[in-house]
C-alpha cells in the first residue's frame, strides 16, 4: 500500500509540475504579442495599472463593439478622450462578470471619470451568461483574479475557476492572436424573423422572467455601488438595434429611471435605423458606428 | 453520484482510506464499511430508493435460505422471490408504458377514454440490481450455489457500489466468494485499476460526452438533416453508447480492483466483431450471458428445431429490448437483432458461408448501426423516418457537425482500441512497455483529458435502464 501511495503521489506531483510548466510557457507565449483594447477581448491582457482613463465601458457585445477593430480609435477621436472597454462579447458579459472586471479595474489602481454601462435589455433577463464556465477563457492566469472569482459568490464559481485554469492548456489559448482587421464592412441584407426569434431564444432563455429581472436588478445595484464608491459618473445606454426595441425594453428603462434618478439614461434603441448600418440584427458595422458615436457623444454632452 | 464527478472523487478517497485501514483479519468490518459506502453511494440519488434495494436483497437473501433449508417448499419460495423482483421492475419500469399502451389500444378499437400517462420515477440501476439479486436465488434453487448465511456479505454483494447502477451484472458465483474472503491490497491490481479508470474517463468524457451534443442535435433535426448527417449521427451514437457504457464498466472494474475485487469483463471490442453472433458475445457480456443462462437455455436453447430456435431467439431479444426500456423502440431494436441473429445462426453459420473478414466486419457494423436508430429514437415513428432518411440520397450530402476536437477524440479511441484489441482493455499496455514510456503516455493522456474532456457531468446512458 505504501509503495502504491508513494507512486501515485510522485505521479500526481509530476503531472501538476508538467501542467504548471505548460501554463507558464503558454502565458509567456501569448503575452509576447501586442494586444490592444481594439484587437482582443481578453481584458487582463490590456488592463492598465495605476492609470486614469476618461471613459470606462462595460456591457455585453454591444458595449464591446464600441472598441472592436477601428471602433475604439473612432470613439477616442470623437470623444477626444481615453477609453478602456471591458465589455464582453460571445455571450460572456453578464452583470456579475462585468462587476468582476470593474473590481479588477479598481484593484489595479485605475480610475475613471465616466462609466458607460451599455445595458442591452436582454442582460437584465438573462442570468445564464454569468453561469458560463468559459467566462475567463481569454484571460491570462492571475491569482488575484482567482480570488475575486471565488469572492463573487456565483453558483458556478468553482467550475469557472477550474475552466479558467484549464483553458490555459487548450489550443484556443495557445493560438490567441490579435484581431488586426480594421473594419466591419458587412451589411445586414434584411430583417430575418426566424433568425431574430432564434436569437431572442438564446438571449432570453427564460423569456421575460420577473424573478430573473429582480435578481439582475440586485446585481446591477452592486455594480453601480462599486462604480460610484470609486467616484465614477454613471451613464446607462440602451444600444441601438436594427429592429429597434428589444423585448423587455420598457421594464428596463422604467427601472433605470426609477432606481437611478440623476444618472444619465440614454435610450438609443431606435437611434440608428437602416439595415445598411448593421452587420447583423443588433451589431453596428463601421459605418453605423461612425453615425452612432456622434449621437452618443451628442447625447452625453447635451445631458451634461 | 457519478464516477466522473468531484463528489465521487472525494467519496472514494475517504472510503478507500477507511476501507484499507481496517485491521487485518477483520472481514466483518471490511464488509460493513463496504455496505455502508454502497448505501451512501446509492442513497445519494434518492435515499427513498434504499428501501427498494434493501427489499430486493432481503427477499433473495431469505428466499435462498428458505430454498436451501426447506427444499420441499423451494418452488413456492422461488415464486415469491420472482414475484417481488419482477413486481418491482413491473411497477417502476413498465407500469406507465403498459397502462398507456393498453388505453391507446382500447381507444383504437372504439372504447373512448382519456389516456393516462403514469409518472413513476425510475430508480437508478433497478434493472441491474434486481437481475443480480434474482440470479442468486435461481442459482441457489438450481443448487449451483450455496446460500449465504451472512446478511452483511449478501447485502454487500447486491449493492456493491462500483457496479451497482450500470453493471456489469455480476453473478453471485463470482463476486460473493470474493466478498466472503478477506481482501488484501495488491499493488499490481491497484495499478491496473487506475489504468482502467483513466481509460474509462477518457472514453466517457473525451469521446461519449463530446459525441452527445452532436447526436442530440442530429436526432432532434432528423427530419431536415442530410443523408450524410443522418449517417454521421447514427455513427456517433454508436460510438457514444459504446464509449459511455463500456467506460462505466471499465471504471467499475478499476474501482473494484482498487478494493481487491475482480469483476467480469463486460465488453470485448464489440465493434471489431465480424458477424452478429460475435458481436453479441462481445457486447454487454454480463447481460447476454444472463439471458442465455436464465431464459434461453431453460427455453430449450439451441437443441431444438429451427422454428423453435428462432422463436427462442425472438423471445430473448424482445425481453432484452424491454429490459432496456419501456418503449416500442426498444422492442423494435430487440426484434431487429433477433432477426439478424436468427438468420445468422440458423442459416448463414450452418451453411458455413465464408466472407472476407473486412466485409464481415463492415456488414456487421453497418447492421448494428442501423439498429441503434431504434435504440436512440424518441419513438417508433422517428425511428422509421430516420431509417428511411438513411437510404434517401435526395436528402443531399451537406455536413454541419464535424469539428476537430471530435475527430481527434475518435482517432484516439480507434488507435488505442485497435492497437490493444487482443488485450483486456484499450489502455492495457502489458508488461513489455518500460515505466518511463508508460508514465509519459499516462501523463499525456491525463493532460489531454484535462484539456479536452467534457466536464459537464453527463449521466451515463445506462443509468436510465
Amino acid at each position: 500500500m505504501k509503495r502504491f501511495l508513494v507512486k501515485v503521489g510522485y505521479f500526481v506531483i509530476l503531472w501538476l509540475f508538467l501542467i504548471g510548466t505548460s501554463i507558464f510557457f503558454s502565458h509567456l507565449w501569448v503575452k509576447r504579442q501586442k494586444f490592444t483594447n481594439a484587437n482582443t477581448e481578453g481584458n487582463l491582457l490590456i488592463m492598465p495599472k495605476g492609470n486614469g482613463v476618461d471613459y470606462l465601458v462595460l456591457g455585453i457585445s454591444h458595449g464591446r463593439n464600441l472598441s472592436r477593430r477601428s471602433h475604439h480609435q473612432l470613439f477616442e477621436s470623437v470623444f477626444n478622450a481615453t477609453m478602456v472597454n471591458l465589455a464582453q462579447g460571445e455571450s460572456l458579459g453578464g452583470i456579475e462578470n462585468q462587476h468582476l472586471y470593474l473590481r479588477t479595474f479598481y484593484e489595479k489602481g485605475n480610475k475613471t471619470n465616466d462609466l458607460i454601462l451599455v445595458l442591452s435589455p436582454s442582460l437584465m433577463f438573462n442570468a445564464d451568461t454569468d453561469q458560463s464556465d468559459i467566462m475567463l477563457y481569454r484571460e491570462p492566469l492571475e491569482l488575484s483574479m482567482m480570488r475575486r472569482l471565488i469572492d463573487m459568490g456565483n453558483d458556478r464559481k468553482w467550475h469557472q475557476l477550474f475552466f479558467y485554469i484549464k483553458s490555459k492548456l487548450g489550443h484556443h489559448w495557445w493560438m490567441l492572436k490579435p484581431d488586426n482587421k480594421t473594419h466591419f464592412d458587412g451589411v445586414l441584407t434584411a430583417i430575418d424573423g426566424d433568425a431574430m426569434k432564434e436569437g431572442f431564444q438564446l438571449a432570453y432563455p427564460n423569456g421575460l422572467n420577473v424573478k430573473t429581472f429582480q435578481n439582475r436588478c440586485q446585481e446591477l445595484n452592486q455594480l453601480v455601488n462599486t462604480a460610484e464608491a470609486n467616484g465614477a459618473k454613471l451613464t446607462f445606454v440602451i444600444p441601438p438595434a436594427a429592429f429597434g426595441y428589444w423585448p423587455g425594453h420598457g421594464a428596463v428603462l422604467a427601472h433605470l429611471k426609477r432606481q437611478y434618478p440623476g444618472r444619465r439614461v440614454l435610450d438609443h434603441s431606435e437611434a440608428v435605423m437602416g439595415n445598411a448600418f448593421y452587420y447583423d440584427h443588433h451589431h453596428l458595422n463601421t459605418e453605423g458606428m461612425k453615425k452612432y458615436l456622434a449621437l452618443l457623444y451628442g447625447g452625453m454632452v447635451r445631458k451634461d | 453520484m457519478l464516477f466522473n464527478s468531484f463528489v465521487f472523487l472525494c467519496f472514494f478517497v475517504v472510503f478507500f482510506a477507511i476501507y484499507w485501514s481496517m485491521p487485518r483479519k477483520a472481514l466483518y468490518w471490511q464488509n460493513a464499511v463496504l455496505l455502508l459506502a454502497s448505501y451512501v453511494f446509492y442513497g445519494w440519488w434518492d435515499w427513498r430508493y434504499l428501501s427498494l434495494i434493501s427489499l430486493a436483497s432481503l427477499t433473495s437473501f431469505l428466499g435462498a435460505l428458505g430454498i436451501e433449508d426447506k427444499p420441499s417448499y423451494k418452488k413456492p419460495i422461488l415464486f415469491i422471490v420472482l414475484l417481488v423482483h419482477l413486481g418491482m421492475l413491473a411497477y417502476f419500469k413498465y407500469a406507465g408504458f403498459f397502462v398507456s399502451s393498453l388505453m391507446l389500444a382500447l381507444n383504437s378499437i372504439g372504447f373512448k377514454m382519456d389516456v393516462v400517462y403514469l409518472q413513476i420515477a425510475l430508480p437508478v440501476g433497478i434493472s441491474f440490481f434486481t437481475f443480480q439479486s434474482l440470479s442468486y436465488a435461481i442459482d441457489v434453487y438450481r443448487r449451483n450455489l450455496t446460500a449465504s448465511r451472512s446478511w452483511i456479505e449478501y447485502f454487500s454483494f447486491v449493492s456493491f457500489f462500483p457496479q451497482l447502477v450500470a453493471g456489469p451484472i455480476e453473478r453471485a458465483g463470482n463476486l460473493l466468494p470474493q466478498i466472503q474472503q478477506q481482501r488484501y491490497f495488491n499493488f499490481e491490481n491497484a495499478g491496473k485499476g487506475l489504468q482502467l479508470i483513466l481509460w474509462g474517463l477518457i472514453k466517457k468524457m473525451m469521446v461519449a460526452d463530446v459525441c452527445a451534443p452532436v447526436v442530440d442535435s442530429i436526432f432532434s433535426n432528423s427530419e431536415t438533416a442530410s443523408l450524410t448527417e443522418l449517417w454521421w449521427g447514427v455513427f456517433l451514437f454508436g460510438v457514444q453508447i459504446y464509449c459511455d457504457f463500456s467506460a462505466y464498466s471499465e471504471m467499475a472494474m478499476g474501482l473494484a480492483l482498487l478494493l481487491g475485487f475482480q469483476l467480469m469483463q463486460n465488453f470485448n471490442y464489440p465493434y471489431f466483431a465480424t458477424n452478429i453472433q460475435a458481436f453479441w458475445k462481445r457486447w454487454h457480456i454480463s447481460l447476454t450471458t444472463w439471458f442465455k443462462d436464465y431464459i434461453f437455455l431453460p427455453l430449450g436453447g439451441s437443441r431444438v428445431g429451427k422454428n423453435r430456435l428462432l422463436l427462442n431467439i425472438v423471445i430473448v431479444f424482445l425481453i432484452s429490448g424491454l429490459w432496456h426500456g419501456a418503449n416500442f423502440t426498444f422492442l423494435a431494436w430487440g426484434f431487429y437483432h433477433a432477426i439478424l441473429y436468427g438468420v445468422y445462426i440458423i442459416w448463414l453459420a450452418k451453411w458455413q458461408i465464408r466472407v472476407p473478414t473486412l466485409f464481415g466486419w463492415f456488414f456487421t457494423f453497418f447492421c448494428v448501426l442501423v439498429g441503434w436508430v431504434f435504440f436512440r429514437a424518441a419513438d417508433i415513428w422517428q425511428a422509421g423516418t430516420y431509417i428511411e432518411g438513411l437510404f434517401s440520397p435526395q436528402r443531399g450530402f451537406s455536413m454541419h457537425y464535424v469539428d476537430v476536437k471530435l475527430l481527434m477524440s475518435l482517432a484516439l479511441l480507434v488507435f488505442f482500441e485497435w492497437l490493444h484489441r487482443h488485450r483486456s482493455f484499450g489502455l492495457d499496455l502489458g508488461s513489455a512497455v518500460s515505466q518511463p514510456i508508460r508514465w509519459s503516455l499516462y501523463l499525456l493522456l491525463l493532460t489531454l483529458w484535462l484539456v479536452y474532456a467534457n466536464f459537464d457531468e453527463h449521466a451515463f446512458i445506462y443509468f436510465d435502464f
